[in-house]
């Protein structure tokens, strides 16, 4: 057996509403969409209850263990979106320059935060884009106008952005 | 040491001396406890005698410890351990003391560790205590802190008197001293390491009663007062024996006290009341000690107080120094990382000393701080380790644990031995507390080296968790100190020496409020990070030790180990941190029905459901050796009571069920703070067994929750890839003959958790487990009030109530969260919930629901399609496939992807089912709907057709019955909705569907589409583009509603027209009208291509006030039969040939006078090729556009009138002829050349001036008078007209009607013609007739004037430009149209010329007069010129009048004026009117005379002119007089109603005077025949005239 390195299993970007705007699986045809769409939701509650505790960082660091091998990260903008990385400590196959399993070490919390700048940068990106409208994408509007359907992101660009990080990231990564 | 563990856990709580002493030994070494040791030196036996009045003032309390480096800390108590040392003689002279007093003490419930006790079992509990091993002194160095070592040693010296003093005690006492000194106090610097050990000693100086020593006061009097203060008490009374010489305990103070100011005092004296001192003990010499000195209860107190107080600060001075000295060492350690060698473990063994230091007096805090840095040093020495690779020599730590090693090869070689059948493992495992730090000689371990990181992280862990609790204060480890208090033999002192524990054992709620529970959520939630990663690590651990050495373990089992230990662990946490605050936390009796308890209302089901479900508890709980629970569960009635049904079960269950019951019995506080933390901690704990559990509920191949509806869904979809025999049917149907095979393969060796091994030994047991895990983490969840997450488990619960057939259950779930999911948007899951749901609901037979969830589903589906569509034809224009496959690489979760193939089909079959329609809104499912607004007509019938299109985005193709769509007349107010429909079933196949739906009516105007409906079978889609519209407006603005609707309306609008060649019927006013007749309405109807075999014409009046008389409907011309017209408002006709006309008047009636009628007509009519109907509403003007005026003169043998034709508004008119016809009564003479055709305009009315004289020849009889009298001949003026706007607009249609029928545009030509003339008649204002009258041509404006735009956008694309290009073709050629009235040829002049008859009465007048004034002599004057005379000249004139009745009927006149007879003459007064500045009258100016028939009668009159010039003669004014005698004559009236009518009769008589010399003048000149006029200065201002002299003329010349 093959010794495994963590990796990124799921990212999920909720709007402010607690409205799913995107969720990225990795490798997708490994994971259970629902089970992940399961946890992103039920990370919500400790979104909350952490809130009022909570001083300007973003970081929300470790939100649960889910069990031995997921484990999921908060953060939060400004702007009240949150993202969540759920971390699965196998998730592949260590490489050749990783040789040694970190499984005994764990994650810190401070090793996700490139990721999460990351994917602020790209959501930042994503806000500048003109034709994106964050009010399209909220669950408010959406129901003011009787929508069917999810308010989910589908700029491309930003899902393969999310995608490239959710690829590139490793423990100790110091820039994506 | 574990066996001695392992026999404490397993023996529990026992009762006898030796048990506690056990546990006393187990307590110690996990060190939970704030204790310190406080070692006696007893060589007289006397502690049994101290011990009750010392213990019951222990524990300490409200120490303050300061050291310099830290913040000043208070502990609050402090438990003290007293340990006899070991170089006491206890075991020797006082044995048969003890043993007796052991008697006597357990006698009265009295019993303490380690004194009293036999030798063997003292040893006993040394050999396996700590206690015993300090003190050896080989490993000193290595395991500084490991040490319980005393903090205080104390002497107890029993000295009666000074002699004995004197003679060995003092001896002995030095020796103990220095035996006992601390090195630190000897020698400060000689060897720091001592000071791991550092202690205190006391002396204590116990004095029996009836002693000397007890008869010696305190101190020796006030001399020495002064060195004690308050806490030191003395002697005083010594001095009364022996002056000089001090007490003994003085004694023993100078000899022992340091000198010293800042020392402390260690020397103590307390006295022993007699009764507590065992009659052998005390002196035999009693007699002869004087009167002893007696103390009073306070001095007694004071003294005690004082030993307290000493020991205090004696055991803070040697805690200081201990914790000064690991800092420092600690420091020194941590200097020395970096260096080579440096060992991890041994500076974790000397910072935990430390911490265990402040843990063992109580700071508790400051020790979780020190493990946590440790922890956290650990931490980063692996990391080191790791980042290092192999570079440290074999790492600092071992790759794996050996005894788990051992505990695996265990397991298996009973897997290998027991091969098929299955072994339970159960005992193997890590038992009920996996985490204990006396489990192993952790220490040892760590010291040694010989450590795994695993382990090593569980010793940490364990050590966190148990300060955490003792933060907490949790029950568990109260109830363990609980156990361990109990043991010591402290009877009823123990309640107070526990309350620092805070557990009042007799009161339960009194333990309630105590418990902290944020640290109780703190350790929960530590627990999770360390257990999900600890699982790794062992797992590591475990392969790593399965590589090293040749045994070939599977890894399953390895697994299992793992989610064993997963799962014993956080059963541990979770029973650790049970709570009374959190009631639900417990899974008791109710536990089955408990989470089933919401489907109570299903009946039966829950039964069932139980009987199905075998009772869980049967392998929860493993036994909790808690002493607690044991005396608790005898207060409460035992659960069976409640739950016949697996009652046994449960009643095994009972004991191991207290904990709930506990519960119940304490009041929930759900404000507490740190509860709602603690429960979401505890409920993902919860979480995590579940989770290990799926996971090996998978190793198993049961799925569960989702998991398994997600598995049976995949399989669904990829039917081809997976073989179904496995996987699915495994779930569903077949469980129990599944069961056996699975048995045998199941990989479940190594579950050494017994509940686990219990909850997959089937699979029953397997949901039972499940289920109980996920109530409880729902419960939790709900109390730490994260909703969500509680969801989600909900959502599990269904799933696997779905799995379980609960479908009644499932559905409830399911109804309850889908939407919840759905508020926020989160589709898939909604969407897979909706499935399911919908498949609960098909099951349960719930229809409407089932139908309305599929509904909804579908909805999901096609917006989804919808919004990929939209993506499609934006930015990217990729093909489907190429954005489904970039999508698929990117592999994001696409939330909206909904499958749901196959759905709507169900759905349309599924809704016959239904007992009624079902209707939905068509945008939900269906994309891009519209009408294309242009009709198409048929070729060879009327009515028209419009074409419904829409998109179909779902991938069923479906049959529609019906496709309808309503229009409705752009103003509201007119017309009738439309219905249009298909004629056959349309099959829809994804894509876009156009399809053509007809109307049989046939109408123009422009409609909007109001509302599709598409009907399959009782499922009804409708669309109502106008709501819709203002629904939703892009950016969320809202727009106003009418601006929003006239937008769209203008977009959709449908221009309906018929065909050329269709029935056609309209409605105007009649050209005829006579004034005094009831005017009508025609309707002209023309049959185009129809060959009408029956028709009916419906007609409504539309206007207030209005009318219609079907029933006298005529027909003006046309060849047909009216069938019926007497039902209101219907006229039925039939047999209208094919190009057939046909006009109808229709007479009508308005209550108010009214500008114009609106009247709708309907005409349905039946040909051969099946019903038509033409609806249309008509606007009909019905205001006259002329006035006529009539002025009268009556002449005395004719009367002139003259007509006044005028228009009634600003539009000229054309008069056409004006006749007035002659009656039998008159002759009417015209005038002789009257020019027709006349314009009226407005200023410049057309007068005609007729004379009128009766037939019946002067002096004959009036003919009135035949008539009788009251009945007027009345004439009838006919005028023949025609307003210009008419001909304007009628000659303007009859040119654009020509052109279109001649273009290629005929088709279009209802349309174009109406369109066109509506246009034009608001385009040419009514000032502008005036011109178009003179100008003989009107101006038809440009093109682009006329606004064609808007008709030509609603045409097809095809033709538009076709038409447009006509159109502005058309206009430059025809820019003005000619209005020649000449050239008007028949039909048109026809179509527009109205004529009106009036009737004409001639006015009654009852007498005319025909006066005359002439000047005399006639003859003087000529009659052509002006009679010429000069002023004041007297003229003679001659006034003449004549008197006629015959314009009046005589009977009228006779009644009028009261006359006898009607020839009978009748008074009247002439008056000469006259200016008086002009004329002086002379003669009878005013005057009455008598008149009759034809009477001429002459007065003479003088005038005199008084002025020059053309004057007008004056004019006489002549009015009847009635006399008043005459009204008096009338019989009955008195005088004032004769006045009265009198005066009326005056009025009503109708006198008229023709003044013949009206406006006749006269040429007065002035009578001067010379005149001289001086011109010179005259007066002030110089110059002027004078009149000198005049000379009138001679009257004989101007007479001649």
């Amino acid at each position: 057996m093959g010794s495994r390195v963590p990796s990124i299993a799921c990212i999920g970007v909720i709007g402010k509403h607690n409205n799913p705007l995107h969720i990225s699986l990795f490798p997708p045809e490994e994971r259970a969409p629902l089970e992940f769409s399961f946890l992103l939701s039920s990370c919500l509650d400790i979104f909350e209850a952490r809130l009022p505790h909570k001083t300007a960082d973003q970081d929300f660091g470790l939100l649960q263990a889910v069990d031995e091998r997921l484990a999921m990260y908060g953060w939060l903008t400004n702007t009240g979106v949150k993202f969540v990385i759920v971390v699965d400590m196998e998730g592949r196959q260590a490489s050749v320059f990783e040789t040694r399993s970190s499984a005994s070490v764990g994650l810190r919390d401070a090793d996700l935060k490139p990721a999460f700048r990351a994917l602020q940068t790209a959501y930042i990106g994503l806000l500048r884009n003109p034709f994106y409208d964050p009010d399209d994408h909220s669950p408010v509007t959406a129901n003011a106008e009787q929508r069917v359907g999810s308010t989910q992101i589908t700029s491309r660009r930003f899902i393969r952005e999310v995608k490239r990080i959710g690829d590139t990231w490793t423990p100790g990564i110091v820039n994506i | 040491m574990n066996g001695a563990g392992d026999a404490a856990r397993t023996l529990g709580v026992a009762d006898d001396a030796a048990g506690q002493f056990r546990v006393e030994t187990d307590v110690m070494d996990g060190s939970s406890s704030s204790k310190v040791t406080v070692e006696y030196h007893d060589p007289s036996g006397v502690f049994p005698l101290l011990s009750p009045q010392l213990i019951s003032r222990l524990p300490l309390r409200n120490l303050h410890w300061k050291s310099p480096a830290r913040p000043l800390r208070s502990i609050d108590s402090l438990h003290v351990d007293l340990v006899p040392s070991k170089d006491s003689p206890d075991g020797g002279a006082s044995t048969s003391v003890s043993t007796l007093q052991s008697g006597v003490l357990s006698a009265d419930g009295l019993q303490r560790p380690g004194s009293g006790q036999g030798p063997a079992a003292a040893s006993d509990a040394a050999g396996s205590s700590e206690i015993q091993r300090a003190p050896t002194r080989e490993r000193r160095h290595q395991i500084p802190g490991l040490r319980q070592t005393p903090y205080l040693k104390v002497y107890l010296l029993r000295c009666d008197d000074s002699e004995t003093y004197k003679a060995s005690s003092r001896k002995l006492l030095r020796e103990w001293v220095r035996t006992h000194t601390p090195p630190s106090q000897l020698s400060a610097s000689s060897n720091t390491q001592d000071n791991h050990d550092a202690f205190e000693w006391l002396i204590v100086h116990v004095v029996l009663p009836d002693t000397p020593a007890a008869n010696q006061p305190r101190g020796s009097g006030s001399a020495s007062a002064n060195s004690g203060g308050a806490t030191t008490e003395k002697q005083s009374s010594g001095s009364r024996w022996t002056r000089g010489s001090s007490t003994l305990f003085e004694k023993i103070r100078a000899d022992f006290n340091i000198s010293s100011k800042s020392a402390p005092d260690r020397v103590a004296q307390v006295r022993l009341q007699k009764d507590a001192v065992p009659p052998h003990m005390l002196p035999q010499t009693s007699g002869t000690v004087g009167s002893p000195l007696s103390e009073s209860p306070q001095e007694q107190n004071s003294a005690w107080d004082d030993l307290i107080t000493k020991m205090k600060t004696l055991i803070l001075l040697s805690f200081d120094l201990r914790v000064s000295q690991y800092e420092e060492d600690i420091r020194e350690k941590g200097s020395q990382r970096a260096l080579p060698g440096w060992n991890f473990c041994t500076f974790f063994v000397l910072k935990e000393g430390l911490a265990r230091g402040f843990e063992n007096v109580g700071l508790v805090e400051d020790a979780l701080v020190g493990y946590d840095e440790l922890s956290a040093e650990l931490d980063s020495v692996i990391r080191e380790q790791t980042s290092e690779s192999s570079a440290s020599p074999g790492g600092a730590f071992l790759q794996y644990t050996e005894d788990l090693q051992q505990q695996l090869s265990t397991i298996s070689k009973e897997f290998e031995k027991s091969g098929e059948n299955g072994c339970d493992s159960s005992h193997l495992g890590f038992g009920d507390k996996p985490l204990h730090s006396g489990k192993k000689n952790y220490r040892d371990l760590i010291l040694s080296n010989n450590i795994s990181v695993f382990d090593f992280r569980c010793y940490i862990f364990s050590r966190q968790s148990c300060l955490l609790l003792r933060l907490g204060n949790a029950r568990s480890s109260r109830s363990e100190l609980t156990a361990r208090l109990q043991s010591q033999p402290l009877g009823s002192i123990s309640q107070r020496s526990t309350d620092d524990l805070s557990v009042n054992t007799k009161s339960s709620q009194a333990s309630n409020d105590t418990e902290d529970l944020s640290s109780l959520a703190e350790l929960c939630q530590r627990a999770l990070s360390f257990i999900t990663s600890v699982a790794r690590l062992l797992r590591d651990d475990l392969s790593a030790g399965v590589k090293s050495r040749p045994l070939s373990i599977p890894n399953f089992m390895i697994d299992n180990i793992v989610a064993s230990w997963t799962f014993s662990v956080a059963e541990q946490i979770l029973g650790d941190t049970s709570t009374p605050a959190l009631p639900i936390s417990k899974f008791n009796k109710d536990a089955i029905t408990g989470s089933s308890g919401k489907m109570r209302s299903f009946g039966n089901r829950s039964e069932e459901l139980k009987a199905n479900v075998p009772e869980p508890k049967t392998m929860m709980h493993p036994a909790r050796s808690s002493s607690l629970s044991n005396r608790r569960t005898s207060l409460f009635e035992p659960p069976y009571a409640q739950t016949p049904a697996a009652g046994q079960v449960v009643f095994d269950h009972n004991r191991l069920d207290d904990r709930p019951a506990v519960r119940q019995s304490g009041i929930p506080q759900p404000n507490k703070t740190g509860l709602e933390d603690l429960a979401s901690h505890r409920a993902k704990l919860y979480l995590l067994q579940r989770r290990v559990l799926e996971h090996i509920g998978q190793c198993c191949g049961w799925l569960i929750g989702w998991a398994a509806i997600a598995s049976v869904q995949t399989v669904q979809q990829e039917l081809n890839e997976i073989d179904l025999s496995n996987s699915t049917s495994a779930e569903s149907e077949d469980e129990r003959g599944l069961e056996k095979p699975r048995k045998a393969t199941t990989p479940i060796y190594g579950l050494c958790e017994a509940t686990l091994a219990n909850a997959v030994s089937s699979l029953d047991q397997f949901r039972a487990m499940y289920e109980r895990l996920s109530d409880l983490s729902v419960k939790h969840y709900v109390v730490a009030g994260q909703a969500k997450s509680g969801e989600r488990i909900l959502g599990d619960l269904a799933a696997l109530k779905f799995e379980l057939g609960d479908f009644a259950a499932a559905a409830m779930y399911f109804s309850r969260m889908a939407p919840l999911f759905a508020e926020n948007r989160w589709n898939f899951v909604e969407t897979t919930m909706l499935k399911m749901y919908a498949q609960c609901l098909k099951k349960l037979n719930r229809k409407d629901e089932y139908v309305r969830t599929l509904l909804d589903l579908l909805s999901k589906s096609a917006a989804r399609s919808k919004s990929i569509r939209l993506h499609r034809t934006s930015v990217h224009s990729k093909s489907s496939a190429e954005a489904s496959a970039s999508v698929a690489t990117l592999g994001w979760l696409d939330d909206d992807r909904v499958e749901t193939l196959g759905f709507f089909e169900e759905l349309i079959t599924y809704s016959e089912q239904l007992p009624y329609n079902i209707t939905v809104p068509m945008s939900k499912y269906f994309g891009d709907i519209g009408v294309e607004p242009y009709v198409r007509h048929y070729d060879n019938k009327d009515g028209f057709q419009l074409r419904l299109q829409f998109r179909h985005l779902l991938e069923d193709d479906i049959v529609i019955q019906k496709a309808r769509v309503r229009l409705l007349h752009t103003s509201s107010s007119q017309g009738k909705d439309i219905w249009l429909e298909n004629e056959d079933p349309v099959h829809l196949r994804k894509g876009f569907i156009k399809t053509w739906l007809s109307s049989n009516v046939n109408t123009s105007g422009s409609y909007i589409v109001d509302k599709i409906l598409v009907e399959a079978k009782k499922i009804i889609f409708q669309h109502e583009p106008f709501t819709k519209a203002e629904a939703s407006t892009p950016l969320g603005i809202s727009t106003s509603v009418s601006a929003t609707s006239l937008k769209i309306a203008k977009k959709s609008r449908v221009l309906c027209f018929p065909r050329m060649e269709a029935f056609q019927a309209r409605i105007f006013l009649s050209q005829f009208i006579h004034i005094d007749q009831r005017r009508s309405l025609e309707i002209e109807c023309s049959s185009g291509w129809n060959d009408i075999q029956r028709a009916e014409i419906r007609l409504r009046a539309a206007s207030a006030g209005l009318r219609l008389r079907t029933a006298d409907a005529t027909l003006v011309h046309g060849n047909i039969t009216i069938d019926d017209k007497s039902r209101a408002g219907i006229i039925d006709f039939s047999n209208m040939p094919v190009d057939a006309t046909t006009t109808f008047r229709i007479p009508y009636e308005l209550e108010t006078l009214l500008p114009e009628l609106v009247v709708k007509l309907e005409v349905a009519y039946f040909t051969a090729k099946g019903e038509f109907l033409l609806t249309s509403s008509s606007t009909i003007p019905v205001e006259l556009p002329l006035d006529v005026n009539v002025h009268d003169h009556f002449k005395g043998g004719s009367l002139i009138s003259r007509f006044n034709i005028k228009t009634s508004n600003v539009a000229p008119l054309e008069v056409l002829d004006v006749r007035l016809e002659s009656s039998n009564a008159f002759n009417v003479q015209s005038p002789r050349n009257v020019t027709t055709p006349m314009y009226v305009h407005p200023k410049q009315p057309v007068s005609v001036t007729y004379k009128i004289t009766t037939t019946t020849p002067p002096g004959k009889r009036s003919p009135r008078d035949r008539q009788g009298p009251n009945n007027t001949q009345a004439l009838a003026l006919t005028v023949d007209y025609r307003s210009l706007k008419e001909v304007v607009l009628s000659r303007a249609e009859q040119i654009f009607a020509a052109a279109v029928e001649e273009s290629s545009l005929h088709r279009l030509g209802r349309l174009l013609v109406p369109l066109f003339l509506d246009r034009l008649e608001h385009r040419i204002l009514p000032s502008q007739f005036e011109k178009i009258t003179l100008l003989q041509k009107a101006s038809i404006g440009s093109f682009d004037d006329m606004g064609w735009f808007d008709c030509i956008e609603s045409l097809p694309q095809l033709i538009r430009d076709d038409t447009r290009r006509w159109l502005k073709k058309w206009h430059e050629n025809n820019l003005f149209i000619p209005i020649n009235p000449t050239n008007h040829d028949e039909e048109n002049a026809t179509r527009t010329s109205r004529r009106i008859v009036i009737t004409v009465a001639i006015p009654q007048t009852h007498i005319v007069h025909t006066a005359s004034l002439n000047i005399l002599p006639k003859e003087r004057y000529a009659a052509h010129s002006a009679p010429v005379a000069a002023v004041g000249q007297m003229l003679l004139a001659e006034l003449s009048i004549k008197h006629t009745r015959r314009w009046g009927s005589l009977e009228a006149l006779k009644s009028v004026a009261n006359l006898s007879d009607t020839k009978a003459p009748m008074d009247f007064v002439y008056d000469v009117e006259a200016n008086p500045d002009v004329w002086l009258v002379a003669g009878q100016r005013r005057a009455q005379f008598t008149a009759k028939e034809d009477e001429l009668l002459t007065f003479p009159i003088m005038l005199l002119p008084l002025r020059s010039g053309n004057l007008l003669l004056p004019t006489i004014d002549i009015k009847p007089r009635i006399m008043a005698s005459r009204a008096q004559q009338s019989p009955p009236a008195s005088g004032q109603a004769g006045v009265s009518s009198g005066e009326s009769s005056e009025d009503s008589l109708v006198c008229e005077t023709d003044y013949l010399t009206h406006g006749e003048t006269i040429m007065v000149i002035p009578n001067v025949q010379s005149t001289t006029v001086g011109v010179s200065k005259f007066g002030p201002s110089g110059t002027g005239s004078v009149l000198l002299e005049s000379e009138p003329r001679k009257f004989e010349e101007t007479v001649s």
